[in-house]
Parts: C-alpha cells; structure tokens; sequence
C-alpha cells in the first residue's frame, strides 16, 4: 500500500477527511485498503474505551511538597523568570549603544578605516544576538576546520584528533559556540542524527578534528546545564560521546 | 493564549507561586497521563511530571506565546520523558524499547502493577518511542495533529505518518489483522 493511501484511510478511520470521495472509493474497491480500514477503525475504537489516567490525591500532595521542596533549595535565578521580551529590550539597547559608539567614532575618525569600524560592528551585533538567544530556535555553528578564528578554550585546539567534548557542550548550551554558518542542517546530517538513534534532536554545530563530528540537542528545549550534548561521528553515524 | 493564562504566567514569572500553583492544577493530571502512556511505568511518570513543572517554573519567562500555554507545557513533558527514556536506555541492564525487540517484560509488569487496561497499553508500551507519542498525544489526549507536530517539534507529515503506522503497528499486536 502506497502511503498516500494510508494516509487517505487512516484519515478517512478518524474523521479527519474533508471530502471523504477518494477515501471511501478506495475501501470499497481494493480489498488491502479495506482491511486497512477496518484495523485502524477498530485499534481507536479500542483506544476510546481505555479511562483517563489520574494521579491519586496522595501523589498530588507528594508532587507538590517535592516541587516545592525543590525550588526552595536553589538560589532565584534572575535569567530563567525575566521575560524574553524584557531581556530583548537590554539586546536592544546594547546595540543602540553599539551604533551611537560607532557614529562617534566615525566623526572623530573621518573616513579612514570603514572596513575596520564595519567588522567591529557586525561582531558586536553578533555578540548581542548571540547573548538574546534564549528560545528553542537554536542556531547551528562549525567548529575547527571552518571556524572563522574566533578563539576559544575549544576553538583552540583545532590540531588535536579528539575534541574537548567538556567545553564544546558547555558552549552549545550557552549558544556560544563561534557563529561560522548557521544553515540548518542537511538532509543528510539529519539522517545520521535519525541512524545514530537521536531522533527528535536538532543539529547544533560541527567540530572538525582528525574526524567530523555533529553536535546535537534534544530538538524544542531550552538549554540549560542540564542538557545532554551529544556528538555523533558523521562517517560512522554512531554516538562517540555525550555530555550529561 | 487565554487571558487567564497570560495573567497567571505574568504573575508567575514576578514569582507569585499561587499562580503557578493554578497553572500545576489545572494540567497536572494530562502532564501526568502523557508521562505515564509515553514511559509505562507510574514512579517514572511522577518523576517526570515534577520535573516538567519544575522546568514550567525555571523557564516561565521564556514562554513566547506563540501556542496555547498547556502546548508548551506538553512540550517541555515529552521531552522530559524522552530524557527518561535515553538515559535508561543508556543503563546497562535495561534497553531502549525498539520495533526490532520484543517489548520490555518489566514494562509490561509496571502498566499491570499500574493498573491499567493490561492488553490496550501493553501493545502500547510495545510501540517504538516516537510512534507512542505521536499515538497518545493524538488519539488517546485528543490532540489535533498539528497541535500534537507542535508539541513533538516534528513537521505534520511525519507526525500523520507515525500516528497512522503506530495505530497499524497496535492492531498488528492487538490481533486485530495481518498488516496489508
């Protein structure tokens, strides 16, 4: 069975169909897709009878202190309950800062270096973005081989064979890891991901070495330092390290 | 966003913990059964129900609003149990639930211990992870399925794809038929 047609009669079994002509058609005229009819018709029909799952009064109570008892032990934690749209308004302002800095040094410096003072710019206004990142969406660096030189604990040892698992995770969940490329990541990329059994992660960067290798996150999660990192040679397509 | 809940997040994220408090009631009880459909086991399921509202709290702020509140929330427990379920597989004497095995024996005792519909959540806890989630989000917290690709972070297709094979691989095991 080809998967539109799958897709077609398994709609066509939850209702989900607008114009149920084609779907119904195909059930009426292809033995297979009868059958495939009635088995996903009679699999919701099971589902429907299985009862809402509740916590009992006692697990609510103990969740409950547990939480509580959890968010008492840490210290306040200013970054996690300022408002994305406040912490924009402090990138804002940096970068009003930023380009008031340059106009002046453009009037006291006149026309002399405007390649220099336009470089300087675009890696402030990069440090800014990079520092206003705090969502899900999360960009994708290259590392070692394709790394613009920006110096890093990691970036520096571009000559080693094995990268510096350690720091490069701590980078990528601080989004600071050098901003060289920040094209999603390939088809095939994605597919290693998939083969490596890291399903649902997102492709952060890559480090080159004596091998390359891919660093992923779980995809949709805001990092933090309890975020797995892991790194995935891109031959071989296997998990080489994660950092917990 | 419902105004009553952009109001209980504002209050949350200046600290106020009733309002969390209102916001844990109101979705703990559908935190709880995604956790527990996904991972088949109730201890693990509490685990990562705390942990989830945990992260609610510790990332209040970083709700941009772009879907409902309890969407983001869903969000952020399948990706708790996901976490649950790699670092379990990463212990050596338990594996990762996979089509290519047969279900996990100790699963299976946990969802009769659990008491639950022992043959219906037996053929689900014997689906490979994602098809599970995709299966419970859709048909058994009757999620729409661009809400249910929302919370998975996964493109509509895929999610129609592991929704419809995961709900052929249930009848396959629950003897329904032979697969077309």
């Amino acid at each position: 069975m080809h998967d539109h047609d799958l897709d077609l009669i398994a709609a066509l079994a939850d209702g989900s169909l607008d114009d149920q002509t084609e779907a119904r058609a195909r059930v009426e005229s292809c033995e297979v897709c009868r059958v495939e009819f009635e088995a996903q018709v009679s699999v919701l029909a099971a589902l429907a009878t299985i009862e809402p799952l509740r916590m009992t009064e006692l697990e609510k109570a103990a969740l409950h202190r547990d939480l509580w008892a959890e968010l008492r032990s840490e210290p306040a934690n200013e970054a996690s309950t300022t408002p994305w749209w406040y912490r924009l308004s402090y990138a804002a302002a940096g970068l009003f800062v930023v380009v008031g800095l340059a106009a002046v040094a453009n009037q006291l410096g006149g026309s002399g270096d405007a390649g220099g003072q336009a470089e300087t710019l675009t890696e402030a206004s990069g440090r800014l973005d990079a520092g206003s990142e705090g969502g899900a969406e999360t960009p994708m660096y290259e590392y070692g081989a394709q790394s613009t030189g920006t110096t890093t604990a990691a970036g520096d040892a571009s000559a080693e064979t094995t990268p510096d698992f350690e720091t490069l995770a701590t980078e990528a969940r601080l989004h600071e890891l050098p901003a060289a490329d920040s094209a999603p990541a390939t088809e095939d990329q994605s597919d290693c991901l998939d083969d490596a059994g890291l399903v649902d992660h997102e492709l952060v960067g890559t480090v080159d070495r004596e091998r390359t290798y891919l660093i992923a996150v779980p995809a949709g999660v805001d990092l933090d330092a309890d975020t797995p990192v892991s790194f995935v040679d891109a031959d071989t397509c296997e998990v080489v390290h994660v950092e917990e | 966003m419902p105004g009553t809940e952009t109001d209980l997040l504002a209050r949350v994220i200046t600290g106020d913990r009733g309002a969390f408090d209102s916001i844990m009631r109101a979705q703990e009880d559908r935190v709880f059964s995604v956790c527990l459909r996904i991972l088949g086991d109730r201890d693990n399921a509490l685990d990562a129900t705390q942990q989830t509202f945990l992260t609610v709290f510790r990332k209040a702020g970083q709700f941009k609003g772009d879907s409902a509140l309890g969407t983001w929330i869903y969000r952020i427990a399948v990706n708790t149990c996901y976490d649950q379920i790699r670092k379990s597989a990463r212990r050596p004497t338990e594996s990762l639930p996979d089509h290519l095995e047969p279900p996990d024996a100790s699963a299976e005792d946990a969802i009769d211990a659990a008491g639950l519909r022992p043959e219906i959540e037996r053929a689900l806890a014997g689906l490979p992870p994602e098809f599970r989630a995709a299966v419970v989000l859709s048909d058994l917290e009757g999620m729409s399925l661009p809400e249910t690709a929302h919370v998975l972070g996964i493109p509509l297709g895929t999610v129609k794809s592991r929704v419809f094979r995961g709900r052929r691989l249930l009848a396959e095991r629950l003897g329904n038929q032979t697969a077309p």
